[in-house]
């Protein structure tokens, strides 16, 4: 695992932590959105700018690749690496829920 | 009664200026001047109906998928209205809509690396362009014997008036890229 990755990504902005999150299944920017939305009762709103700037470095970073264009919405997936951070960041919250009280 | 009437404003919008634009271009609206074409130093307006449309700038450098970003723009119900110099140019209305779904940018660092794109990929080539205009400055002083007294004269307040001008605006970008940077990071 790159060090240079870790230390961007973790501890995760819950922009980025959300956009990996939805990404295990190939998604374009503005599903992200409507299902991030929906998962957190509209408390979590990621607008146009940030999503397509988060996608285009998180590509560059190699944590979620380009999978294919569907009427020109680009879909990606999480990559290998992706799924890597986005583990430790998992294990990192799982931690902080159990060390204020939680099962 | 005309429908189309226009109007043309030449108002000047440095490189920090990009959110005051946006403000004036929503604030034009609302009094029923619709952007028709914005260029570097003018703002081509077409007359509407007074509306609630909100405009904001974004600025992304070296877009290879362009299509692609102006569809995920309008996915979220922006309309894009024109680009100058890098920069393009958002609407919608925004009636009913939510604080958070007035914005283009949804975190303070999202916002940060906007304003990172303009200082490196503009101000600096402005820079370069300016060590430049020092160096021809610095030819033109070492080689002025060789020039009539008058025609010296002539050009060292031209050269002079070209700094001046440069020192201002590169003083007034650093003013106001430190203030937009003290609004997003507190």
């Amino acid at each position: 695992m790159n060090d240079r990755l870790k230390r961007v990504y973790i501890p995760m902005s819950e922009t980025a932590f959300y956009i990996l999150f939805c990404l295990r299944e190939e998604m374009h920017g503005y599903s992200i959105t409507q299902k991030v939305k929906a998962m957190t009762d509209g408390e979590v709103v990621i607008t146009a700018g940030t999503m397509y700037g988060s996608l285009s470095k998180m590509e560059k970073d190699g944590l979620i690749r380009f999978v294919r264009e569907e009427e020109k919405r680009k879909l990606y997936v999480i990559t290998e690496t992706g799924e890597e951070i986005l583990g430790i960041e998992i294990a990192r919250i799982k931690r902080l829920y159990r060390n204020v009280g939680g099962k | 009664m005309s429908d189309n009437a226009r109007l043309t404003t030449h108002k000047i919008f440095l490189l920090p200026d990009y959110e005051k634009e946006g403000e004036y271009l929503t604030k034009m609206h609302s009094v029923g001047w619709k952007l028709e074409k914005a260029c570097a130093y003018s703002q081509h307006f077409v007359k509407c109906e007074p509306e609630n449309v909100v405009y904001k700038l974004d600025y992304v450098a070296n877009k290879v998928d362009y299509p692609e970003y102006i569809k995920m723009y309008a996915d979220y119900g922006w309309e894009h209205c024109g680009r100058v110099a890098g920069f393009d140019y958002f609407r919608r209305n925004a009636d009913g809509l939510s604080e958070k779904e007035m914005e283009i940018f949804s975190d303070p660092q999202s916002k940060l690396n906007m304003m990172k794109r303009v200082i490196v990929t503009r101000m600096i080539p402005l820079l370069i362009l300016f060590i430049l205009v020092l160096v021809n400055i610095y030819l033109f002083v070492i080689n002025s014997t060789r020039f009539d007294v008058n025609m010296v004269i002539f050009i060292s307040l031209l050269y002079l008036f070209v700094f001046v001008l440069y020192i201002s605006v590169f003083i007034y970008c650093i003013r106001g890229f430190r203030k937009l940077k003290k609004k997003y990071t507190e």
